[in-house]
Formats: C-alpha cells, structure tokens, sequence
C-alpha cells in the first residue's frame, strides 16, 4: 500500500498539481472511513484493520483529486458520454455544473436576507414555516429559471446535445500514458 | 456521516470489492432503464433541480438540543420530477460529490446511487403514489420522505455488513438511532416545503396514478420486502444475515467469500501479493462494463424497433 501510495504521489508531482494542495483536498474524504476505522478498532480491537481502512480510503479520494487537477469537468462528462452513459444524464451533468453555484447563491442571499429582516428568533414551529417557505420559493425560482434557460436554449438553436469545439479522439499518447499507469500501479502493487 | 448526520455516502475501502463491484453493475442499466422514462428536453430542468437540492443542503432547520438538520431531497424529487427523473437528477449529484467534493468513493459510487438515487427514490415514491391523496396527503409525503431515508440507510448497514464491517449491537443500535431521527426530520422538513409548493402552484407536484399497474404493485411488494430486512439490521440484531442465510440453506462459506477482501486487510497491509487479484478485478471490471455495454444496445435496439 505504501507503495501505491509513493506512485499516487509520484503521479501528482509529474502532473504538477500541487503535492500539499492535494493532500488536503483529499482529506475531505477523511470523516467517513475515520468513523468507520474508530468502530472496527473498537469492535475489533484491532487498529491495523482501522489503518488500513483509512489509508484506503484516502488514497482512493487523493487520485479522484489528481483526476480533477489534470481533466476538467466537461471532459470527464465528454468521456463518459463517450463510454456510453445516457445522452440525458451527461446533459443533466452539465446544467447542473453550469448552474450549482448560482442556484446556491441565492439560496444563501435568500436565508441572509431572512435572517436580518427578522433574526433566528421565534417559536420553532414558525421558524420550520419559515424555512420550509424559503425552500418552496426557491424550489420555485429553480423552476422558473430552467424554463427561462430552456427557452433560451431553444432559441439558440440547441437540438439535445452540446457541440463540442474541440473533437475528443483517443490518441496513440493516450494509450501510451494508459499502459505506463498500469504498469506502475501493478508493478507497485506486485513489488 | 460523511460531515451530515444521515447522508450515508459510502467511501472506498470499506465495502469488499464483490460488493461495489455488484452494486455498480446493478446501478449502471438501472440508470439507463430511468434515462429511458426521461426525455431530453427535460435535462436543463434536472439540472437546476440538482442545483436546487445542493442549495436546500445549506438551509438548516432547528432540530432542538443546539443541533440542525437540513434536507436531503430525494422524496421530494420524486414527488416534482417523478421517480426516473429523480434517480438520474440524484445520480447527477453524487457523482458531482464524488468527483469535485470527495463526498463518497468513485468505486463505491454504484453503492451509493444504489442506496440514495434508486432505493431512496422508488421507497419514497411508493407511498407517495397510494398516499398523497385527500386527508391522507401530508401523511403521505411525510411516508415518503421518512422510508427514502431509512430505506437508504438500511440498504448501506446491509451492504456493509455483507462486506464484512466489524458491527456489534451497541453500533448498530446507535446507527438506528441516528438514521430515525434524521428520517422524521426529512419528513418534516419534506412536509413543510411540500405545503407551500402546493400552495403555489399544484402543478409542480406529480400526480399519482389511482389506478396503480401490476408492476407498481410487485415494487410495492418488493419494497416493503426490503424494508423488512433493513429493519431486521437496524433493530440490533447484527447476526440476522448469518441467521437468514442458514434459513434459506446457504452455507457459511458465501458469507466468508464476501467478507474475505477485509478480513484480509493484515495481509495487505503487510505487503502481501495481491496484484494477481488486482488484475482479476480489473478483468471482472472489463466484463461488466461489456456486460452492461451488451445489455444497453439490447434496450436502445429494442426500443427502436
């Protein structure tokens, strides 16, 4: 394991993407097996079955974050729609990207502008009322804008797919880069 | 967990790799079956919809004792988009968490759609279809809401236990606890934000069929099937899948065959050769991407006949 460990390393150093930075990203991760790693030391009263759980968890989430520093979102989208994912679940991908952090922006100016007409304050029934309300008008704000984005859409011309400005195409260094991570990996992996 | 009470996003490394690796399999042509019931036109609408779930993530609702709770969003996206749109808006956003948020694992990422964008969706649909009707409406969506979440719940314990996680009944008793609580407290948010979507405009709600098909029906059967045994986990009875087996004849060694990827763990970690099972992974990975590339052209050629 330590060994996969160095050639993930190894691989974030060659991309550039920032040893430490990916170190931390990764450890958003952490939460989880952490809890998972305390019960089995606990149940188990073994810490290695703990360890190993967490570093496999880690170094799972620290390629996902050297993925994520190498190929942007729309590429990803474009390889699985090029790997056969539904045509409907990669365009839901994409809105959903373009638009998370508008929608969440709003939800946040919403529940600030709630707040400083009238505080967190009041019986906790009425702040439920409330706070369901809010969702309900943002629910229905969401609403109104896919429609508005769907209409524009439209208009543009858009006929269910994205056009892509740059072709994929699979290349021969694509191959090529392919089989050395795998070699490494298993080589690591054999020792 | 994974930072939210009751979010059970899976992280790699903790199921056995027949586990995920199933789970993926079971999730991919489930996907493709509700891509089928989606139409594309309906895509940008997902998409903020998804937008929206992440956005209503950030709402906290007092839960007393100085905690919060916020809502999850799968019933109620069952209940606006219907259950195939729901599952491919859901399926949409954990692989986002997975991919920008490390909010679950890549591999595990057929478990967690299993758990959340399937089970969670179709357990909330089916009493909203046979519930949400006159006086029995708030009942209903609060139902719907509150067996998506436990429905999850007890698909994860159960997919974790197979995997072969150290569980005793102090663990699972407390989990218990936790996914209760956090269940009623989707439910009562779920009701409050149904309410007033009702209020302001009847139409964004799906209207349940009165007349449900036979399909609907064994779903119906099937998950209140399921339900039964999540709460043969939950209600601490960590044993109950040893007993299960022995009652339908199994032998002990399918247990021992899922649960060897941890129980294995020592020898891993001190360096023990594992590259040929790596390989064989990587050849059973290759089979069921075939396998589900297969079984899709299937469906698409059958379609367009």
């Amino acid at each position: 394991m330590a060994a996969l460990a160095a050639v993930a390393i190894v691989w974030i150093a060659i991309a550039r993407a920032g040893l430490f930075r990916s170190l931390f990203k990764a450890s958003a991760i952490l939460p989880f097996p952490l809890s998972f790693g305390l019960i089995s030391w606990w149940v188990s009263a073994d810490p290695t079955l703990a360890v190993a759980l967490v570093v496999r968890s880690y170094l799972s989430a620290l390629v996902v974050v050297l993925l994520m520093s190498t190929t942007t979102l729309a590429d990803i989208f474009r390889g699985l729609q090029s790997f056969g994912a539904p045509p409907v679940l990669v365009l839901v991908l994409q809105s959903l990207t373009r638009y998370l952090q508008v929608v969440v922006d709003q939800g946040l100016r919403m529940r600030r502008a709630s707040i400083s007409r009238s505080g967190n304050t009041g019986r906790r029934y009425s702040l439920w009322r409330r706070a369901g309300g809010a969702l309900a008008v943002l629910f229905g704000k969401s609403y109104g804008r896919a429609e508005n984005v769907h209409r524009a859409m439209l208009a543009r011309g858009f006929q269910g797919t994205f056009i892509a400005l740059r072709p994929h195409a699979l290349e021969w260094r694509d191959f090529a880069l392919t089989a050395v991570a795998a070699a490494m990996s298993v080589g690591a992996a054999w020792r | 967990m994974s930072g939210r009470i009751g979010s059970v996003h899976i992280a790699d490394g903790i199921l056995s790799a027949p586990v995920w690796a199933a789970l993926d399999a079971a999730a991919i042509p489930a996907i493709g079956l509700a891509a089928r019931r989606t139409r594309v036109e309906h895509a940008p609408l997902l998409g903020v919809m998804g937008a929206f779930v992440f956005a209503a993530q950030r709402m906290n609702f007092p839960a007393g004792l100085g905690t919060s709770g916020h809502l999850l969003g799968g019933a109620l996206l069952a209940m606006t988009l219907g259950p195939g749109a729901a599952t491919i808006v859901l399926t949409a956003i954990l692989v986002l968490q997975t991919l920008v948020f490390q909010d679950g694992g890549i591999l595990a990422l057929g478990a967690n759609v299993f758990n959340m964008a399937l089970i969670g969706v179709w357990a909330a649909w089916i009493p909203y279809r046979f519930l949400a009707q006159g006086k029995w409406k708030n009942f209903g969506y609060f139902a719907a809401a509150f067996l998506s979440v436990l429905a999850s719940a007890a698909a994860a314990m159960i997919e974790l236990r197979v995997s072969g996680v150290a569980l005793n009944g102090a663990v699972v008793s407390i989990s218990a606890a936790v996914f209760v609580t956090t269940a009623i407290i989707e439910g009562l948010i779920t009701v409050a934000v149904m309410q007033t979507i009702e209020k302001m405009n009847p139409g964004w709600l799906q209207t349940p069929d009165t007349r449900p098909s036979r399909a609907m029906g064994l779903l119906a059967g099937a998950a209140v099937l399921l339900m039964a045994v999540g709460v043969l986990f939950i209600s601490g009875a960590p044993d109950g899948l040893e007993a299960l087996v022995a009652q339908l004849g199994l032998e002990s060694r399918e247990i021992a065959y899922f649960q060897a990827p941890m129980a294995e763990y020592e020898a891993r970690i001190a360096g023990g050769d594992w590259s040929r099972k790596a390989l064989a992974g990587l050849a059973g990975l290759g089979m069921i991407y075939i396998l589900c590339a297969g079984v899709g052209r299937l469906l698409v050629r059958q379609r367009s006949a």
